[in-house]
Order: C-alpha cells, then sequence, then structure tokens
C-alpha cells in the first residue's frame, strides 16, 4: 500500500536511466543473491514478498542443494521420512542452518547453572512449558520445580519437595501439566504443576517388587508406563484406577528405558535387547538385539526413526518402516557409553558417562558440530525441548539455550 | 603496458591497461580464443554494457587490479556479508538501477570480484526486514491475494515450529 511512496525516495543519479527492478534479474543471479541470506530470511520474508519469490524459492531442488552445502558428503535425512511432506525439504534447511548456527556460534547461546539445591546425583531431569521449566529428581529423594529466567522474570526460582519419594528418583515424564515420577522405593507419584511448584495428588503403588527404573508417557492416549528391575513393563491410563491396564514382561533383565509413541512401546534392557511393544495388538512384536557386548542405554523414538545408545559408545538407527530392523550403527567420539540420545529438526544431541555431550548432525554419518563439557562430572540424565538443552550430574544442572530466538517465528 | 579499446553498447570506446581489462573472464576468453594481439588497433565490442555502466565497472577494477585472485569456486565457504570494504561500500552507494545494471554487467562480463559484492550488497538490504519492509525497500507489488498470503504464512510457520 506504500508503494508509490518508494521513488521520492530514491536517490537519482545521473548516470543511468534503468528501471530494472530486483524482480527483473535473471534467476541465476537472484539465487546468487540468496545464497548470502540465511534460510529462515528466505522462508519468512523473501517467500512472502511476491508470487515470483515465493515460486523461486518454493524449489526442492533449492532447499537440497543448500542441506548439501551445509553436510557435504553425507546422506540427508538419515531414513527416508515416511509421508510425502511438501515442506520437508525447505522445513529441514531452516532447521539444520539455524541448529548449525546456534551451536557453531561463539556467542548465540546462554549457559545457566543451577545447584546449590539437590546435594547428591541428579538421575532425572524433565522440561516443560518450552523449556522454561526444569523439573529435577535426585537421589535425595528430592524433587525440585526450576523456573528459569526469561524476560519479564530475570532471576531463576525454585521449589523444592524435600521426601518426593522413599529412595532415588530415577525417571520423570509428564502429560500436559501432570509429571510422573519414578523411584525405587517401587511408586510412581503424580504431580500437578502449579504456578508455585509440583502438588503430589496420587501415589500408584506397584505391585512388582524391585526398583522402577524408567517412566514414560504417551500424552496423545493419556498412558504413562514404567520399567522395573525385575523385568516388568506396566502400563496405566491415568483417568481409570490405580490398577495398570497391561503388565508385561519382556526381557530377561532389568528394564532400564523406555520410549513410548501412540503405536508403540520401546524397552531398553540390560538383556541388551530392545523390546517392542504393539499398542493397537496389545502384544510384543520382536525384540531386537543391539549388540553383543554391550547393552542399550538410551532411546529416542520419531515415528519414521528411532536411534538407540549403547554402553560401548555405538549409536544404531533402528527403521520402524522395517519392523524396526537395525538399519545403521556409527561409532561416535564418545569415551564411555552413552546414555542421553535427542533429536530435533536439525539437530542430534547424545550424551555420554565420558562427561561430555556432543552436537552432531542428523545426518548419515552424523558430523560433529560441537562438544559440551559437564561442568558436574559424570552426566546422570539430559533433556532437551524447544532448543533448551538440560544436563544434569552430582548436585547440579546446566542448561543451555539460545540467547533469541528467530526473528519472524 | 599495452593498452585495449573496449566499446560500449551506445558507442563510446575506452582505453583500458589490458590486465585491468582481463580481471573480465570474459574479455580475457576473448582475447586468447581469437588470438588477438595486444599491439592491434582491435576495438572489444561489448553490446550489453553501456557508456555509464562500463564507466563504473572500469573504475572499479583499476581499484582492484592488484587484488589476488578470487579463490576457486568453493559452494561451502562461509557466506558472510560483512566484509564488503568500505571503498566498495561507497563505490556501491548508487540508485538500484544502477546496482542492478552493475551486476548484469558483472556477470556477463565474468568479474567474480564485482558479482559477490554487488549481490552482497542487495543481501545486505533484504537482512533482517519484514517481507512489508522487503517490498517498500524494492517497489516490489504485493500480488498475493489476502487468502494466498495467509496460506503461505500459515504454511511457512508451521515450518518453523516442527
Amino acid at each position: 500500500m506504500c508503494d508509490e511512496k518508494q521513488s521520492a525516495t530514491e536517490i537519482e543519479t545521473d548516470q543511468t536511466n534503468s528501471h530494472l527492478s530486483l524482480t527483473d534479474l535473471p534467476i541465476e543471479i537472484f539465487l546468487y543473491i540468496c545464497s548470502f541470506l540465511d534460510a529462515s530470511t528466505l522462508v519468512h520474508s523473501l517467500s512472502l514478498v511476491c508470487k515470483q519469490f515465493y515460486q523461486i524459492l518454493n524449489d526442492n531442488s533449492l532447499w537440497k542443494a543448500r542441506i548439501g552445502q551445509i553436510w557435504p558428503d553425507t546422506g540427508y535425512p538419515i531414513l527416508p521420512p515416511a509421508e510425502d511432506d511438501e515442506l520437508f525439504w525447505k522445513l529441514s534447511c531452516v532447521a539444520l542452518e539455524k541448529q548449525t548456527s546456534l551451536w557453531k556460534g561463539e556467542s548465540s547461546m546462554e549457559t545457566l547453572s543451577l545447584n546449590n539445591v539437590q546435594y547428591s546425583t541428579i538421575d532425572s531431569l524433565l522440561l516443560m512449558q518450552d523449556g522454561n521449566i526444569c523439573i529435577s529428581g535426585a537421589r535425595d529423594r528430592s524433587l525440585v520445580c526450576w523456573k528459569l529466567s526469561t524476560e519479564e522474570n530475570y532471576s531463576e526460582n525454585y521449589t523444592c519437595i524435600d521426601f518426593a519419594h522413599d529412595g532415588w528418583i530415577w525417571d520423570l515424564a509428564a502429560i500436559d501439566n501432570t509429571v510422573y515420577s519414578c523411584s525405587w522405593d517401587q511408586s510412581v507419584k503424580a504431580w500437578t504443576l502449579t504456578s508455585t511448584g509440583l502438588v503430589h495428588f496420587k501415589t500408584y503403588e506397584m505391585i512388582v517388587s524391585g526398583a522402577l527404573l524408567c517412566v514414560a508417557s504417551c500424552p496423545e492416549l493419556a498412558l504413562f508406563a514404567t520399567g522395573s528391575f525385575c523385568k516388568t513393563i506396566l502400563v496405566f491410563d491415568p483417568r481409570l484406577n490405580y490398577q495398570p491396564i497391561i503388565k508385561y514382561r519382556p526381557h530377561k533383565r532389568a528394564v532400564i528405558r523406555l520410549a513410548m509413541s501412540s503405536n508403540f512401546i520401546l524397552s531398553a534392557s540390560e538383556d541388551r535387547t530392545v523390546s517392542i511393544w504393539d499398542q493397537r495388538a496389545s502384544r510384543t512384536m520382536k525384540n531386537v538385539t543391539i549388540s553383543q557386548e554391550s547393552f542399550p542405554m538410551s532411546m529416542c523414538m520419531q515415528q519414521d526413526i528411532v536411534y538407540v545408545g549403547d554402553g560401548n559408545a555405538k549409536l544404531h538407527v533402528l527403521d520402524p518402516k522395517k519392523d524396526f530392523k537395525p538399519v545403521k550403527c556409527y561409532t561416535t567420539e564418545h569415551k564411555k557409553g552413552i546414555n542421553g540420545v535427542h533429536v530435533a529438526p536439525g539437530c542430534l544431541i547424545t550424551s555420554s558417562m565420558d562427561q561430555t555431550v556432543r552436537i552432531s548432525s542428523p545426518t548419515d554419518p552424523p558430523q560433529h558440530v560441537t562438544t559440551l563439557k559437564s561442568s558436574y562430572g559424570e552426566i546422570a540424565s539430559t533433556d532437551y525441548l524447544n532448543n533448551v538443552l538440560a544436563v544434569s550430574g552430582t548436585e547440579g544442572i546446566e542448561i543451555w539455550r539460545p540467547k533469541s530466538q528467530i526473528q519472524y517465528a | 603496458m599495452p593498452n585495449i579499446k573496449l566499446q560500449s553498447s551506445d558507442g563510446e570506446v575506452f582505453e583500458v591497461d589490458v590486465d585491468i581489462a582481463k580481471c573480465s573472464v570474459t574479455i580475457k576468453t576473448m582475447l586468447e580464443d581469437l588470438g588477438m594481439d595486444e599491439d592491434e588497433e582491435e576495438v572489444v565490442p561489448l553490446p550489453n554494457v553501456n557508456s555509464a555502466i562500463l564507466r563504473k565497472v572500469i573504475q572499479w577494477a583499476t581499484y582492484h587490479k592488484d587484488d589476488p585472485p578470487p579463490p576457486e569456486d568453493d559452494e561451502n565457504k562461509d557466506k558472510r556479508t560483512d566484509d564488503i570494504s568500505s571503498w566498495d561500500a561507497d563505490f556501491l552507494k548508487v540508485d538500484q538501477g544502477t546496482l542492478y545494471e552493475l551486476i548484469l554487467a558483472a556477470n556477463y562480463l565474468d568479474i567474480k570480484g564485482l558479482l559477490e559484492v554487488t549481490c552482497k550488497t542487495v543481501a545486505n538490504m533484504i537482512k533482517g526486514k519484514t517481507p512489508e519492509e522487503v517490498r517498500k525497500t524494492f517497489n516490489i507489488k504485493n500480488d498475493f491475494s489476502p487468502s494466498e498470503e495467509e496460506q503461505v504464512r500459515k504454511e511457512n510457520e508451521w515450518c518453523e515450529e516442527k
């Protein structure tokens, strides 16, 4: 609507009477100009200027080429997406560029240290509310709700429940604003996240003997599951009573990690297998042996791909489209077992007992972006949400988060 | 130093040091392919460049004649745009029409350094602007209907959230 005003502000020189416009430049020159702009600017600004720019920038070969330039000599994605998604390449390119520049840029991330509250190893972490809330459970049986500083609220504050359980708090999961904590005391407790911290409202005393080592949730189905030292997995529907709706025993040894989607429950065990439970058929599909040498310690399940980290610092990829067959195995630079794996659009995060977190590209093979060193010794837990990374060790938590989010988001 | 004569589209003839003219790969190739003797009084016609633009191009090439040769095309190098020298920045304080003519001339004459710095200048004019600001800066008409614009915007917002 202000188009007419423009000519008045232009500096007219006597050198030329040209009325050339940016829209008149040949496409290869326009694309060369675009090569100096980040993908986010192209998607959120230039594409919206006019149909001509939109059409030029809507070409998948352009985005594929850019991805090839960010991570040359690799394959992207590691496994093809299940559904044909028109925006897949554009989306991927923006995410890859954003994550690469966030983690490579020396001043784009800020770190926060949360300490002096829990005086033991912090084995469980959970980020909530876009990464503005961090819940941590420790061996000293305390459960802490940290409110991270925001633009409106400059300082961190926390509320602490000293004796949340009668044993080590080993894992955390959430459905909406309800947090589930599992413990060596053989119970899962449900807590409501309120503006003043966590409020206890329900305790699931387990009918199994043995510590509960993991808990996972599926917010879409409003179900949660917990896995125990005595090999049993229990699935609960919090809308019903305290009894599990499913109880199964797919492993020969302790269940140490769970991952849940609306179709499957994956369990990692010291018996060196990952077991796949089909929720619709209500049966175990199969057990996949991850490695002969070590056991699976961490998992990340997405619709099209599952990552499993093992005790030998290897990262395995299972393909859900091929009945969860292990299709890739990468040797990482970690020196000890991978006890945390998180995948976001644009980056792959692995944490290890070697006290480091490695940020890599989600490419075949993954390429190193940066390495973070834990300030609190051996890493006990990690969580990642909305570009925010939380890493805990002994007595403290470190948070990495972007100083500013993308402009036109 | 031997000179060479370049003729612009509007007939003006410029006498230029051969070494300076050869920063244009197009002219360099032309001289080599045609086996033009540097002593000959031959005029090289440049039908795609007018005299105003050719004068600027020669001015740029003269200033940059001692620059090291540009590195081989490296697609993976850092695409930064904050490294434009102050001389180039001053040189490119021209109206947009002239800037695009320079880009087209640099492209036709195959002068990598000039093409790069002019395109970076345009990129800098786009950086950090909203779509509406880009339209204003470049005098581009919004030819999306409101519903189309909304659809593209939604699609791209979703793209950021995923």
